[in-house]
């Protein structure tokens, strides 16, 4: 079920907002293949929006934007699903079903894809909950829960089914050092052992980008250019 | 060439007519789009168990059906008894007190109930449908299911429509149960009618033809109250501000269209009804 992603590009990809405003311009970039990638801009440039196009929630208008060089502005939700099941995305705020308890948003696209056996849905939950020690929280609704809480919860829906590629969107924000010291550990031991191969995301903070010697991703109007980071 | 200022008047008339006549016949075809394409990814979405739309139609149900009943009584008991109580009082002084049952069908069963429940379920049902996927929308959730994979289609607006005309459907033979009964009840307190003398009356009344339209009136009213609901919720783009605008959108678009739809069913039994005593050709 789950496609493996070889490459991600665009193919003077264009992209602009309900308002008008133009947020990308005829961009041809290929992504870079490195474990973590550090989008950054000026405020209001399109992180967010990058993020999104790349994690295939939102589309460009002009151009392509090409997964294993097929243009995913062709495919209809059921032929990208198969890619789709090898991404995660984290939101940077909101993102939780409110109607659902943190166990059930967790659970849900492992249940609803059926990817494991109950029995290891129930497991995988408990145990990513005794890492961030949300045992007591795993029946509360996300409004009944601290913010941060709802933060990793999202986050860590991002990772639950253990995609190949994960999108973050400003992960810091919002979250304690306790709990980023063990997003830090639980993202590691994905990239040991679980099958994660790239994590992209955004943030103020050079703090996960130097932990994970990650290469800066520079969207500048027109162009995107990569760097090490310093 | 320039043209005169009547001209431009004219054909900007006819322009913002066009826009009018238009815009209602673009609405009601992106809505049966978002049905279509709801039933689409429903049906080709091999991950959506049985469960999982069971789930949603049973909480649906629940809230749409079940907890509509004390005001659906309320409103079926008192067309009941005042269509009874009315009918009987004054037919009995005309004579004509045999067709109590015509009168209890052709204005409760056809008219009534299909109308009235639908106008509860829009108040009730159709508000919260429209406010809850246009927070949604503010929230995120929609996105976040498209993220984990789940259709929002078939995961939020096909369950909540099959729902829906269940819950309608039931409410609505809920209400013609209760207007009937419930109205026979609170009429013979006041005034004297054998039980009897009545049920005749209903059985001899009841066609299969008011079945028919009886099932065909609630069925399309459960369907254009939450396909317009979860249309509007789904127009939530900017923020928080635009859910009681959605809102308050999706109770206007549903009474017009539910009335609208009503009448025109009507209409066109009483055509047929009059063509085939020959009165209309």
């Amino acid at each position: 079920m789950k496609k493996a992603i070889t490459s991600l590009e665009f193919d003077h990809m264009g992209f602009s907002y309900d308002n008008g405003v133009s947020i990308f311009n005829d961009v041809t970039f290929v992504l870079p293949k490195s474990k973590a990638i550090w989008v950054r801009s000026p405020g209001g440039r399109g992180k967010s929006t990058l993020l999104k196009i790349l994690a295939g929630l939102i589309t460009p208008q002009t151009g392509r934007y090409l997964i294993n060089g097929q243009d995913v502005n062709q495919m209809s939700f059921e032929e990208f699903l198969d890619y789709r099941m090898n991404i995660g995305y984290g939101f940077d705020m909101g993102g939780l079903l409110n109607n659902k308890t943190l166990y059930e948003n967790l659970s849900l696209p492992l249940q609803y894809h059926k990817l494991i056996e109950e029995s290891e849905v129930q497991e995988r939950i408990k145990e990513v909950m005794n890492l961030f020690g949300m045992e007591t929280s795993q029946d509360q609704r996300p409004y009944a829960v601290s913010g941060s809480q709802r933060k990793l919860t999202c986050l860590i829906r991002a990772f639950i089914h253990w995609p190949q590629v994960v999108f973050l969107d400003d992960p810091l924000n919002g979250l304690k050092q306790d709990n980023l010291n063990d997003l830090i550990h639980y993202v590691e031991e994905g990239f040991s052992g679980r099958g994660l191969k790239q994590m992209f995301f955004t943030s103020e903070s050079p703090e996960l980008a130097k932990r994970f010697n990650a290469e800066e991703l520079l969207i500048l109007p027109d162009w995107f250019t990569t760097r090490a980071v310093a | 060439m320039v043209q005169s200022g009547f001209m431009r008047t004219v054909n900007s008339s006819l322009s913002s007519m066009g826009r009018r006549v238009l815009s209602p016949l673009e609405y009601t075809a992106e809505v049966f789009l978002m049905i279509y394409l709801s039933f689409r990814a429903a049906f080709f979405d091999q991950a959506q168990g049985l469960r999982s739309v069971f789930s949603v139609v049973s909480a649906q149900i629940y809230f749409t059906g079940f907890q509509a009943l004390p005001l659906i009584s309320v409103l079926a008991l008192a067309s009941g008894s005042i269509v009874i109580l009315q009918s009987s009082s004054n037919l009995s002084l005309l004579g004509g007190g045999a067709i109590l049952g015509d009168l209890m069908v052709a204005i409760v069963v056809r008219e009534l109930a299909p109308l009235l429940t639908a106008l509860i379920v829009i108040s009730r049902s159709g508000t919260a449908v429209a406010s809850e996927i246009g927070n949604m929308r503010v929230n995120r959730e929609i996105e976040a299911l498209e993220a984990m994979g789940i259709h929002p289609l078939s995961y939020v607006v096909f369950p909540r429509l099959v729902g829906g005309i269940v819950s309608v459907v039931c409410l609505s033979v809920y209400f013609v149960l209760i207007a009937c009964l419930g109205g026979y009840v609170v009429t013979s307190l006041l005034h004297d009618l054998p039980f009897s003398f009545y049920t005749d009356s209903l059985a001899r009344a009841f066609t299969s033809a008011d079945v028919g339209l009886f099932f065909l009136k609630n069925t399309f009213s459960g369907a254009i109250i939450f396909m317009i609901s979860c249309y509007q919720g789904f127009l939530v783009k900017q923020g928080p501000h635009e859910v009681p605008q959605v809102t308050t959108k999706a109770v206007v678009n549903s009474v017009i269209y539910v009335v609208g739809f009503n009448m025109t069913v009507t209409i066109l039994f009483y055509l047929s009804r009059l063509m085939a005593l020959g009165m209309v050709r």
